[in-house]
């Protein structure tokens, strides 16, 4: 306590050094005066009175010494002193400052932002309470690659929900979208269709009302719905009064039963595979029908076995996802026996929630992550490599320093402090940068809302990252005073700092650039390698016309336009009056968009070929057309002819097919006239197109057929418009056709096909520019590295040099010589890198297109790059060395 | 070296710090309030001039020992009219004199029994 007293008043006695000084010397010379005059009075002369007390008294100095460190804090006032002396030396040396603390600053700050992402990402906490035990389910079949996170079946979730052991409780939730014509203009909003316990299983509570009731759920139940926070407060005002009221979705009147809270708005487009077309924002649930299996009407179009759900579960509390992942193999197992039709080679996956909702951006976040790492280490190597340099041109200063009596202990602290003080100047720097790249990536992310908008900087993570650099920085910052021993103090002293030990630190300097060039050689193939498969995947044929194209949705409620007959009439209609329009050349209507999100498998079989077991059809993408969607995009046809209005549901039912499954199911057979049994009818093979990259730009194609509208209809259409113009010009005038056919139908997603097939290559876009940009800078910290080493090397040997050009030697000689030892440590370094990048070649193999992650080309291309580079950031101080003129250089000293 | 004193280059001892302390206190105790000057003279004299204090010592002792808190100064005039700092024991200084006292008086028995180990057989 009376400890605690001393050192808190002792800290004040750092700030008011003057008066206590003076007051001290004022009691010392009290003190004196006192024993002079007693020596006076035992009868000594005045002089030896004096002399006498001084003696006794001894150093004034040492005990005014003694009483200044008990008066305050010695080792702040060093430590105060030191800061001092740091600062003055980074204002002294402004270019090192400006390039240690930019190069910190960019190399924490960058890898900071990136694992913010990262963090958000993976390990962020899911706003649903006890989310760790929230898990999906998905169909596979093992034996089919490419075949997994299929949805389930109508049955199979039935199915679980009744007789699972491991799920406290189940639910299951599918893309679903709505019109909405009352509170405003007939929108088209995102949804879900859930099941009853969707809400429940969650553990979320609506802000207002209440959840789905088991009765709600079932067919022919209550119409009811439940709408997003942001959707009541933009549409309803906030009005608390809309619960219990009904409102006109798909035009049928539907009871608004609960408003949910405002950060709920599962599940999102951007966290689901894109063949499930969620919206980016889920605005709206309504209750989906589990059970009934036989109704065709509306939108319940699925039939038992076809998979359109995505199953929700709750683990009971102790439950393993292992042991449901066990369960759900032996219900699998059953299944495939009871039922081998249908399951055959069917197995269920358990997957968490939060692994599902960040699956997407795993790899590519940690690529970008495991890029910015190099790019740490290669700032950390810069400044290590920059602090050495400097240590080695203070040499002289330590060895004097030493030489006056302080300690290596002591300098060490003096150059730490100026190492923190560094660090402390480029963390202010380092959140800037962090904050703006983070912004910039935010802002270049092409995919839609998703978890990563919440990223923000994680000030643990900031605090790492700027920890391993200061470590860094202050190992090597100190390093070079360490090895200055008593025995070559001397000689430190004498040689002016300039050759001794040098070349064991011209060695560490060496490896510091090897190690260097080695990253940059690993970042720059993975750089290269992605720029390679981004021009791969624009190189790609998507095999349909993107310019001067229009595409919007339209999706007829099934309230008004039960039967098919309304609906071919609508989009026959609609086409044509649309086709009517000044600018438009054609227009036609199509299901599901080509690179739109969104896709229908369906099974097929050949007539006449031995029917493969049933539930091993093989499977097809298909898509309902009207016949001008051909002509409209452009896609050719190769054989046959395309569908007419003629192709109606009077007339024998037609299907076309493209290349793929022509080549597959007929080999060298001519298709045409063949005839195919698909969604329950025989179909004739009246044309085949060529074939359209449909899910993304990067997949194989797969077997495609197309159906005529006219024949089966399909109610939700996207219109595709071939224009003369700008597609975007017609957008009012769309927008006008569609409200004098049905003035509550809204023209939804109005878009150009170039901006969907722009939008299909935007990640792979971002991740690519993002690498770019960490490899550029990181050549470029490598050749300031390269630079710096050789102009020491340089300066090192100014004499030697000079010496060899007396004696004869030529200039280009010099150059080489130079050049030779620069260049040694990047040679290494590219071996280095070489091996890394292949050791890489795994993690990035998946995230190629088009090239293999050795591509000669790539590799052989950046080693001259990186070879170059660190040629010109040698020759120039390489030329400085041979332009040394010998005389001076001989009496340099 | 000895536990309580090292010896200055005069051949008089020094008094450590520690004990230097409960000399002060004990010194204020008897006589009030006194100068740096006065204290240590007076430390000398009690030991019969066998004891050296070493200002070194005895100037950042007063302060320390003021910073903690058992002693006040403040600055007085002597019997000779001049200007000195005087200290003297505060209310807690008075309390530590008595409990240091004791414990000294402590330890000088148990090192005393191991100095004269038959008196503490007996």
């Amino acid at each position: 306590m009376r400890r605690l007293r001393g050192w808190v008043v002792r800290f004040g006695g750092l700030f008011k050094k003057g008066r206590n000084d003076r007051e001290f010397q004022e009691e010392l010379d009290s003190h004196i005066q006192m024993h002079t005059e007693d020596n006076l009075r035992s009868g000594m002369t005045p002089e030896e009175a004096r002399r006498q007390a001084m003696i006794k008294f001894g150093g004034v100095e040492s005990i005014k010494e003694a009483y200044r460190d008990q008066r305050g804090l010695p080792w702040i006032e060093t430590l105060w002193q030191d800061v001092r002396f740091g600062a003055r030396q980074l204002r002294k040396n402004p270019g090192f400052t400006a390039i240690a603390v930019l190069t910190l600053a960019l190399g924490i700050g960058v890898n900071t932002a990136i694992f913010s992402l990262i963090n958000t990402a993976l390990f962020r906490e899911l706003p649903f309470p006890d989310a760790g035990r929230l898990a999906v389910v998905w169909a596979a079949n093992p034996r089919k690659p490419g075949m997994d996170h299929v949805p389930l079946a109508n049955a199979d979730i039935a199915d679980l929900r009744d007789h699972n052991k491991s799920f406290a409780s189940v639910a299951a939730f599918m893309p679903r979208s709505a019109d909405l014509s009352d509170g405003g203009d007939p929108e088209r909003i995102g949804g879900a269709g859930v099941t009853s316990g969707f809400f429940e299983t969650l553990g979320v509570t609506p802000l207002l009302g209440r959840t789905l009731t088991a009765d709600e759920e079932a067919f022919g139940g209550p119409p009811v719905a439940l709408l997003s926070y942001g959707l009541w407060k933009s549409r309803f005002g906030g009005d608390p009064g809309l619960i219990g009221k009904a409102i006109s979705i798909d035009g049928e009147k539907r009871t608004i039963i609960g408003i949910l809270p405002p950060d709920f708005d599962f599940p999102r487009g951007a966290e689901w595979p894109s063949f499930l077309p969620f919206a980016g924002r889920t605005e709206i649930w309504l209750p989906l029908a589990l059970r009934d299996q036989n109704d065709n009407s509306g939108w319940s179009y699925w039939q038992s076995q076809e998979r359109m759900l995505v199953m929700l579960g709750r683990l009971k509390p102790g439950v393993t996802q292992r042991q449901a992942q066990a369960e759900m193999d032996a219900v699998a197992a059953r299944l495939a026996g009871d039922q081998p039709d249908t399951h055959k080679d069917t197995i269920f996956q358990v997957i968490p929630v939060r692994e599902q909702l960040s699956g997407k951006l795993h790899t590519a976040l940690l690529l970008l992550f495991a890029a910015t790492g190099l790019l740490l280490i290669i700032a950390c190597v810069n400044v290590a490599n920059l602090l050495l340099a400097r240590g080695v041109a203070r040499q002289q200063e330590m060895a004097v320093r030493r030489a006056l009596g302080a300690g290596r202990g002591r300098l060490a602290c003096q150059l730490l402090t100026e190492g923190f003080l560094l660090a402390a100047l480029a963390s202010g720097c380092t959140l800037l940068m962090a904050q703006g790249c983070l912004k910039m990536f935010l802002a270049l992310n092409p995919m839609p809302p998703s978890l990563l908008d919440q990223a923000t900087i994680d000030p643990v993570v900031l605090g790492f990252s700027a920890f391993v650099a200061l470590t860094t920085g202050a190992m090597f910052g100190v390093a070079p005073v360490l090895q200055t021993s008593r025995s070559n103090l001397q000689k430190s002293l004498h040689e002016s700092g300039r050759s001794m030990n040098g070349a064991a630190r011209g060695n560490i300097r060496s490896w510091l650039v090897a190690t260097e060039v080695a990253l940059a050689l690993v970042l720059l193939t993975t750089a290269g390698l992605m720029v390679r498969s981004f021009m791969r995947v624009l190189g790609v044929q998507t095999g349909f016309r993107s310019e001067s194209v229009l595409a919007f949705d339209v999706g007829l409620p099934s309230a008004r336009y039960g039967n098919d007959a309304s609906q071919i009439q609508f989009f026959q209609q609609l086409t044509e009056r649309l086709e009517a329009l000044p600018g438009v050349r054609t227009a036609g209507a199509i299901s599901y968009l080509p690179l739109g999100g969104g896709e229908n498998m369906g099974r097929f079989t050949i007539e006449g070929e031995a029917p493969p077991s049933s539930g091993n059809e093989p499977f097809a993408e298909r898509r309902w057309v009207t016949p001008g969607y051909f002509a409209v995009m452009g896609i050719p046809l190769r054989k046959g002819r395309v569908f007419t209005p003629q192709d109606s549901a009077d007339n024998p039912k037609v299907v076309i097919i493209n290349e793929t499954l022509a080549k597959q199911g007929f080999n060298t057979r001519d298709p045409i006239g063949e005839r195919l049994k698909a969604g329950g009818a025989v179909r004739t093979i009246v044309g085949i197109v060529s074939d359209v990259r449909s899910s993304s730009l990067e997949s194989e194609v797969r077997p495609q057929f197309y159906l005529p509208n006219a024949q089966w209809a399909w109610g939700a259409m996207t219109i595709v418009l071939q224009t003369k113009g700008d597609p975007l010009a017609l957008v009012s005038a769309a927008r006008g056709v569609l409200k004098t056919l049905d003035p509550l139908v809204p023209a939804a997603n109005l878009r150009t096909m170039k901006q969907v097939v722009s939008s299909a290559s935007a990640p792979r876009r971002f991740n690519m520019a993002l690498l770019v940009f960490f490899a550029v800078v990181a050549l470029l910290l490598t050749m300031m590295g390269i630079y710096g080493v050789v102009a020491f090397l340089v300066g090192r040997r100014v004499r030697e040099i000079g010496v060899r050009m007396a004696l004869g030697a030529q200039r280009g000689e010099v150059l080489r010589l130079v050049l030779r030892q620069g260049m040694k440590p990047v040679c290494i370094g590219c071996g280095i890198g070489l091996l890394g990048s292949v050791a890489e070649s795994r993690l990035l193999a998946s995230q190629l297109y088009g090239v293999s992650a050795s591509d000669p080309m790539t590799l052989v291309s950046i080693i001259t790059l990186l070879v170059f580079a660190s040629l010109l950031a040698c020759w120039l101080p390489a030329r400085r060395a041979a332009r040394i003129d010998p005389m001076a250089a001989l009496r340099y000293e | 070296m000895s536990l309580l004193f090292s010896f200055s280059m005069n051949g008089k001892p020094d008094v450590w710090q520690g004990t230097l302390a409960l000399m002060v206190l004990k010194t204020l105790e008897k006589t009030g309030s006194l100068h740096g000057y006065g204290i240590a003279r007076r430390i000398e004299q009690t030991s019969t001039n066998l004891l050296s204090v070493n200002y070194g010592t005895l100037y950042p002792a007063l302060l320390k020992l003021e910073q903690e808190g058992y002693i006040a100064s403040h600055w007085g005039v002597s019997e000779n009219n001049r200007k000195a700092r005087y200290y003297e024991l505060t209310r807690v200084g008075r309390k530590q004199v008595e409990k240091e006292t004791q414990e000294w008086e402590r330890m000088t028995e148990i090192v005393a029994k191991f100095l004269n180990p038959a008196e503490g057989l007996a």
